[in-house]
């Protein structure tokens, strides 16, 4: 009994550390005296499989078995209708005859020596199902009723674990959704834990503690670089801040040249509750995007010499100018700025002018 | 038989092993799971706690039939005055025992913890044990019965020592939830608060999240709007550049695609970035897109910062903060009551001090002192 405990602990190990499928799904095949297992996941779209675990497979097969056979697998095609949970033998779904006559047996069974097997669903959506299964020769014969009473104690494990692992991997999916999003952003943004431990850093956010002339981590903890700036952002961290809403703001100067950074600090709060989560985001100015003016000419879809003249204008020049330089009439050019404010919504060339000034070229 | 006996307690205890792993998902079946643990065992109550053992605060993750009242004294008074908690620390993790192992029962009777405490529940002795002992933390399972009850079976000792390796596991299947549900949490709340927009939206242009500010403009339909459940630009003239922005091969690595789209009630484009999501290194499969809405940049700097910079009178750095916000020189002269005439003169004169011949210039020189002084002023203040 014990051993069956054990079995189903290994199955819980599983679920928050996947790579575990194919130990639980060996340890199985042994209790069983089967040839081999498989744990996998079949998609009803593609009708392809996806494997969690398996046990006395060569690699090739089972890189077929997900690409092409599932989709031929008559005894999958059994159990899709079935109830969840339920263990049959595969020899009280399809007879011996009618499983030779197919090509899943003759060209993917056959040439791996199986025959008979056993298994059921393990979970159902409407994408898919989590199938869970052993297999063994034909001289080996159907499973014997303890294999088979063991099977079925173990499902209702298989599928709890199953459901967590989905828990979990949804948990974490759309946490890292979030963190890919923010590592998207322009400015520098930190989460530090309540006593300053630096968490999370995006990509800006990693180059700015890199440089080390405004913030650096000393033993896991975010310090301010100048001297006089360090009980400024020790204040800002604490004394803890209880109004959630409550957002301060430090100045931290740059060592050497540069602009200091005014860094925003927000305590974060729980999703969907007023509490605070323990938790405080630093977050650094948005700096200007970084664009030149050919991508904000594609922004508004201008021509060439659309672009070419708000260059120019940009540029401090003017319309009298641009045509001369251009070998075209003041007129010419008039008409093309026209399309220009057209284009850009704009009716001022100093608002043109702004728009344009408002990006940072790209270097 | 005895053997078909042996299957049916095998599965009992299976079930229960169950119950366990269902209060990992979800911890308010924990009262559920001890509740059978302490019906299997004979028992009266049952309670699953975590223990610091610093600070000697305790905080359970379950109980049966101790009422909430009772738990609260326990977590801030008699947790600390515990005599089978402190034993239990130096007993091996996993092992159960009950509390006559581990101290005599006489001795028992004599303790402030059950005098004071435990004898108002009836309770006297307790089966349990360490299932988890790190960090300066343990967890701790007991179940407990009356002394009329008497000492327990070896079964029921059996039975719990095989649940505790499981309620070890469910307990760190528990938290490694809970800190997936932070790290998640952490990341969405950032996002929420930063200043520009940011909307994640799939390549139907299905809306998957929006942060406030995001919200904010989709509720003024400033640019953008949500039409049953799509983004769509708000003129309809900008909706094909806009969805172009959802067409994977428009998005450019690094930089990303940029539409610019007119809003209703301001002079300047929507300009949005689009970027294609790429969680850990690849792409997302579900070719989810991050749109990043520029934010308004910062106004010029005011009159009075231009006259200090530059020894200005009152009205020349007025007409340059007008110019710089845009304005023309009929328009200054229709709202500041001055002739065109008398803002030329002024112009010249703004002209000579700033060092430059043209408005055009004047524009870019305030745009470019709002980057360069701004946060150094402040940083100052």
């Amino acid at each position: 009994m014990p051993a069956a405990q054990d079995l189903i602990g290994s199955i819980y190990d599983a679920a928050s550390e996947p790579a575990l499928w194919h130990e639980v799904i060996a340890r199985l095949v042994r209790k069983t005296g089967a040839r081999s297992g498989i744990f996998y996941d079949h998609n009803n779209v593609t009708r392809q499989a996806s494997i969690l675990g398996a046990e006395g497979f060569d690699p090739h097969y089972l890189g077929v078995y997900e690409q092409y056979y599932a989709a031929l697998d008559p005894w999958h095609r059994h159990g899709e209708t079935r109830p969840v949970g339920e263990i049959r033998q595969t020899a009280s779904m399809l007879s011996a005859g009618e499983l030779r006559r197919t090509e899943f047996y003759q060209d993917h069974l056959r040439p791996q020596g199986l025959f008979y097997a056993m298994g059921g669903p393990v979970e159902r959506s409407r994408t898919r199902m989590a199938v869970f299964g052993i297999q063994g020769s034909y001289e080996h014969g159907v499973f014997a009723p303890e294999a088979e009473a063991l099977a079925r104690n173990l499902i209702p494990h298989l599928r709890r674990a199953y459901r967590m692992q989905e828990t979990l991997d949804a948990v974490r999916h759309d946490g890292m959704v979030f963190e890919a999003a923010l590592h998207l952003l322009p400015q520098s943004v930190l989460v530090v834990e309540r006593d300053a431990r630096l968490l999370y850093a995006n990509t800006a956010g990693e180059q700015l503690v890199r440089d080390r002339d405004v913030l650096k981590v000393v033993s896991g903890r975010l310090r301010a670089v100048h001297r006089d700036d360090a009980a400024a952002l020790a204040r800002a961290l604490s004394p803890v801040p209880r109004a959630v809403d409550g957002a301060a703001s430090v100045m931290l100067r740059r060592i050497g040249a540069g602009r200091p950074v005014d860094l925003r600090v927000v305590p974060l709060r729980r999703s969907n509750r007023a509490e605070w989560s323990g938790r405080i985001a630093l977050l650094a100015e948005v700096p200007p995007p970084l664009r030149g003016l050919e991508a904000l000419a594609a922004a508004f879809r201008l021509s060439p010499a659309e672009t070419r003249l708000w260059a120019a204008l940009a540029a401090g020049r003017r319309v009298i100018d641009v045509a001369e330089e251009s070998g075209v009439s003041v007129n010419t050019v008039r008409v093309q700025l026209r399309t220009l404010f057209e284009k850009t919504g704009v009716h001022r060339q100093a608002d043109l002018l702004r728009l344009a000034l408002e990006q940072r070229p790209i270097p | 038989m005895s053997r078909g006996i042996g299957m049916e307690q095998a599965r009992e205890v299976e079930d229960l092993i169950g119950g366990i792993y269902d209060a990992a998902a979800d911890p308010d079946l924990w009262s559920n799971a001890i509740a059978r643990i302490v019906e299997a065992t004979g028992c009266q109550t049952g309670v699953f706690y975590e223990h610091d053992v610093t600070t000697h605060q305790s905080q359970p993750l379950g109980f049966h039939r101790f009422n909430t009242e009772f738990m609260q004294d326990y977590v801030a008074h008699y947790g600390a005055l515990d005599p089978w908690n402190s034993r239990v620390m130096q007993w091996p993790v996993g092992i159960a025992a009950p509390t006559y192992m581990l101290m005599p029962e006489d001795e028992f009777r004599r303790t402030e913890f059950y005098q004071d405490y435990l004898r108002r529940t009836g309770m006297f002795y307790g089966l349990g044990g360490l299932v988890e002992r790190a960090d300066g933390r343990i967890a701790v399972f007991g179940v407990q019965r009356g002394y009329e009850e008497g000492r327990f079976p070896s079964e029921s000792v059996a039975l719990v020592s095989a649940l505790m390796p499981h309620l070890k596991r469910a307990s760190r299947m528990h938290s490694a939830i809970g800190r997936a549900q932070r790290d998640r949490e952490t990341f969405e709340e950032t996002l929420r608060i930063v200043p520009q927009s940011v909307l994640i939206v799939d390549r139907d242009a299905r809306l998957v999240f929006a942060n406030r500010a995001a919200e904010r403009m989709l509720d003024a339909g400033d640019g953008i709007r949500l039409v049953a459940g799509r983004l769509t630009a708000a003129h309809r003239a900008d909706q094909a550049a806009f969805a172009a922005l959802f067409n994977p091969l428009g998005a450019v690595e690094g930089t990303g695609a940029v539409a610019a789209l007119r809003r209703p009630q301001s002079r300047r484009p929507l300009m949005v970035q689009a970027l294609p999501l790429r969680v850990h290194g690849r792409w997302d499969p579900a070719g989810r897109v991050v749109l990043l809405i520029d934010v308004d940049p910062p106004p010029p700097p005011s009159s009075d910062r231009l006259a200090a910079l530059f020894g200005l009178t009152a009205a020349e750095a007025r007409l340059w903060a007008d110019l710089a916000m845009g304005a023309t020189l009929a328009e200054i002269s229709h709202r500041r009551k001055v002739s065109v005439n008398t803002l030329r003169v002024q112009l010249a004169r703004l002209f000579n001090k700033v060092g430059v011949h043209r408005q055009a210039d004047l524009v870019r020189r305030a745009m470019e002192l709002r980057e360069a002084t701004g946060p150094t002023e402040a940083a100052q203040d």
